[in-house]
C-alpha cells in the first residue's frame, strides 16, 4: 500500500467492485475473483483467542454475544458466589464459524443456555444452523428496549426445569 | 476576438497546437464513449479523427522547430467565448448517433477552425504570420471538404434515429 | 517520505488514469474531467501530491479517471474524509467532488459544516439537478415543477436548494460557479479555487443528457458574472440570492483564516499505520 505523497503510487480506493489494480469493473469474472479473495482473507485470517471470551467451568454453559455479555457475566458471578460453577462462551466472531473451537470450549457441557437480546431468537437459530450444541439446549431471548437483567439469566439457570 | 490579439508566429503556433491537441483528445474521448456504448462504427470514425489531429500536431510541431512557444493558460487563448474553434460541438453526442452525425460534427469543427485562421490573415499583421494562418486555414478547409465528401456518401439519419425500444429510462 | 525534487511539466492528459469513463455519451462530467486535468496541469502539481475524495453517484466516479490519489467509497461523506485527510496531511492538495444529491442531500449537513470549518480544500459539485445513477429522481436542486419522474408526477412542489446561498451563510471562503460547456473557463475557476486559502466551493453546472436532456441548452443560458467577485459577504448574499443561477466565475472571495489544527501525531510508512489495526 502506498500513501498520498508517494510518487508513482497513485491509486483510487474504490468502493465499487474493482479489479486487482483497484479500477472499477462490472465484469462478472472480476466480481467472482474479488468475492473469492475477500472470502479467503476472512477465512485464512488467524483470529486466535479473540474469536470468543471463554470464562469459568462446569457442566452448564451460557452462550451469548455482544451487549448481553455484561448481564450474563454478572449472573454467572451470582452463581459462582453460591458455589455453582458455570461457563461463559461469549462469541465475538459470528463468521467465519469456528466449530472446532466451540466444541472444545463446550467439552463436558450438559446444559446450554443461549442468551440474546432479540425477539425472534435469531442468535439461537444461527447457532443451531452452524453448530452442533451438546446436551440440553434452551433459549432465553428477551427483546428490548430494556436491557437483559442479570437476574433474568440467574433465574433461568436456577429454575432450569421450569422453562 | 480579433486578429490583432495574436501578435506573433510563436503565439499562432501555440494556439494551433492547443486547438489540435484539445480536439484530438476530445475525439479520443468520443471514441472511448462510443466503444463503451457499443457503437463501434462511430467509435472507429472518432478514432480516425483523433489520429488525423495527431498527424497535424506532429506536422505543426516540426514546422515550429526550435521556436520558443509561449505558455498560454487554457482560458487565455484568443478564442471567441474562450471556446476552442477546432473542438467539435459535442451537443449531438448520443449513444445511438450515426456516422453521419460524427462526420457532420467534425466537418463543422474544421469549418470553424478554417474561419478562425482565415480571420488572422485579414488583419495587417506580419507577413509570415498571415502566411502561416492562411496555410492552417487551408488545411482545415481541405479536411472539411474530405469530411463533407464522406458525409455525402452517408444516408441522412432517419427521423427517429435516437428511438430506443429499451431506453435507459421511461419518462412518461 | 520520498518526494520528487521537481515536478516535470505535465500536460493535462498526463493527469488521466487512462480508464475509460462509463458516463453516458454527452454527459457534462467528461468536460469536468477535462477541466480538472487542465487545472492540475496549470498548477504544475505532482500527481502524487493531489488527493481527490468523492461520494457516490455518476459524478463521484471521477477519482478513478484521474492519476492522483483517490477515494470513492461513502455516499455523502466526501467532505468529512477530505477534511480528515487535509488536516492530517496539510501539504497535500485536497479536492472533494460529487453530485448535487450526494453533496446537498445525503451529505447536506457535512456541506454546511465543511463551509463553516474552512479547511483549505476545494469542493466541486457537479450539479445536474437529478439523481442520474438511480435512473432519474428529483434531487435537492431540482425545480419544484419538474414532473418527469414517476416518483414526483406533479413535481416535488418543494422549493429548490440554493447551494451558493447556503455555502455563503455557512461560512464558505470562496464561492464560484462554472459550467461544463466551457471547460477552459471551468479550469480557471478550479485553479482560483485551489489557490484560495480555506474552503472553496465550485458549483459546476454539468448536464445530465439522459434524464434531463433539456439541460443541453444550459450552454446557451450561462454567461459570465457581470461584476467582479466581491469580498463583502453582505454584497455576496444579495448577488447570490438574485442571480439567475447561470452566472459563471468567482462570485465571492472571503478572507477568513483557514482552520488547520496543530498536528499531534504522524506516521511515515504505511506499515506503521497498519500496525495500529493489528489485534
Amino acid at each position: 500500500m502506498t500513501l498520498p505523497g508517494m510518487p508513482g503510487g497513485q491509486y483510487t480506493a474504490d468502493g465499487l467492485e474493482h479489479n486487482p489494480l483497484g479500477n472499477p469493473s462490472s465484469r462478472a469474472e472480476d466480481h467472482s475473483a474479488q468475492l473469492e479473495k475477500r472470502k479467503r482473507k476472512l477465512e485464512q485470517f488467524e483470529y486466535g483467542d479473540h474469536w470468543a471470551s471463554i470464562e469459568g467451568s462446569g457442566e452448564t454453559a451460557v452462550i451469548t454475544w455482544g451487549s448481553s455479555c455484561g448481564p450474563v457475566r454478572e449472573a454467572l458471578a451470582l452463581m459462582a458466589a453460591e458455589g455453582i460453577p458455570t461457563r461463559l462462551v461469549a462469541i465475538r466472531l459470528l463468521l467465519p464459524i469456528q466449530p472446532e473451537r466451540l466444541a472444545s470450549a463446550l467439552k463436558g457441557v450438559k446444559r446450554v443456555l443461549v442468551v440474546e437480546q432479540s425477539h425472534g431468537a435469531q442468535f439461537h437459530l444461527y447457532l443451531r444452523a452452524h453448530y452442533d450444541l451438546p446436551g440440553e439446549v434452551k433459549s432465553l431471548a428477551i427483546p428490548g428496549p430494556l436491557m437483559i437483567r442479570p437476574d433474568a439469566v440467574y433465574h433461568r439457570l436456577t429454575h432450569w426445569e421450569e422453562s | 476576438m480579433s486578429a490583432i490579439l495574436i501578435a506573433s508566429v510563436e503565439e499562432l503556433f501555440a494556439h494551433a497546437l492547443t486547438m489540435l491537441s484539445d480536439a484530438g483528445e476530445c475525439y479520443e474521448q468520443l471514441a472511448d464513449q462510443m466503444e463503451i456504448a457499443n457503437n463501434p462504427e462511430v467509435s472507429k470514425i472518432f478514432r480516425w479523427l483523433a489520429e488525423k489531429q495527431q498527424q497535424r500536431t506532429r506536422y505543426i510541431e516540426a514546422l515550429a522547430g526550435d521556436a520558443q512557444l509561449p505558455h498560454i493558460s487554457p482560458w487565455d487563448h484568443h478564442w471567441e467565448h474562450g471556446l476552442n474553434p477546432q473542438a467539435p460541438d459535442t451537443d449531438v453526442t448520443h449513444y445511438m448517433m450515426t456516422p453521419y452525425h460524427a462526420l457532420a460534427m467534425a466537418a463543422a469543427a474544421e469549418r470553424s477552425a478554417a474561419a478562425y485562421f482565415k480571420q488572422l490573415t485579414d488583419a495587417d499583421a506580419q507577413a509570415d504570420l498571415c502566411r502561416l494562418a492562411a496555410e492552417f486555414s487551408a488545411t482545415a478547409a481541405d479536411f472539411a471538404v474530405v469530411l463533407e465528401q464522406r458525409l455525402s456518401e452517408q444516408p441522412a439519419p432517419e427521423q427517429d434515429w435516437d428511438k430506443d425500444h429499451d431506453p435507459p429510462v421511461v419518462l412518461e | 517520505m520520498e518526494r520528487a525534487e521537481t515536478s516535470p511539466s505535465l500536460k493535462a492528459r498526463d493527469y488521466k488514469s487512462g480508464l475509460k469513463p462509463v458516463w453516458c455519451p454527452g454527459c457534462g462530467d467528461f468536460s469536468v474531467l477535462q477541466a480538472v486535468t487542465k487545472a492540475l496541469a496549470e498548477l504544475a502539481l505532482a500527481p502524487e501530491d493531489v488527493a481527490l475524495v468523492s461520494g457516490i453517484g455518476c459524478s463521484s466516479r471521477l477519482p478513478a479517471y484521474l492519476d492522483v490519489y483517490g477515494f470513492h467509497a461513502v455516499h455523502g461523506r466526501a467532505l468529512p474524509v477530505a477534511t480528515g485527510l487535509k488536516i492530517s496531511r496539510p501539504e497535500l492538495t485536497v479536492l472533494a467532488a460529487g453530485g448535487d444529491g450526494d453533496g446537498f442531500s445525503i451529505g447536506g449537513n457535512h456541506f454546511m459544516h465543511a463551509c463553516r470549518r474552512n479547511v483549505d480544500m476545494t469542493y466541486i459539485v457537479m450539479d445536474n439537478q437529478v439523481y442520474g445513477m438511480t435512473k432519474g429522481q428529483a434531487s435537492p436542486t431540482t425545480d419544484p415543477e419538474w414532473d418527469k419522474s414517476k416518483l414526483t408526477p406533479d413535481g416535488t412542489q418543494i422549493s429548490a436548494y440554493y447551494p451558493l446561498v447556503i455555502a455563503l451563510a455557512s461560512g464558505a471562503n470562496f464561492i464560484a460557479r462554472a459550467s461544463s460547456s466551457d471547460p477552459n473557463g471551468a479550469a480557471k475557476v478550479i485553479v482560483d479555487a485551489i489557490r484560495h486559502p480555506g474552503f472553496s466551493f465550485v458549483h459546476m453546472l454539468s448536464p445530465c443528457v439522459t434524464f434531463r436532456p433539456e439541460q443541453r441548452l444550459w450552454k446557451k443560458s450561462v454567461h459570465p458574472a457581470p461584476v467582479a467577485a466581491t469580498k463583502d459577504p453582505a454584497v455576496a448574499a444579495r448577488r447570490l440570492m438574485t442571480d439567475d443561477n447561470f452566472y459563471l466565475g468567482t462570485l465571492y472571495e472571503g478572507s477568513r483564516k483557514p482552520y488547520q489544527p496543530e498536528l499531534i501525531a504522524s506516521v511515515d510508512l504505511p506499515s506503521e499505520l497498519e500496525a495500529g489495526f493489528l489485534l
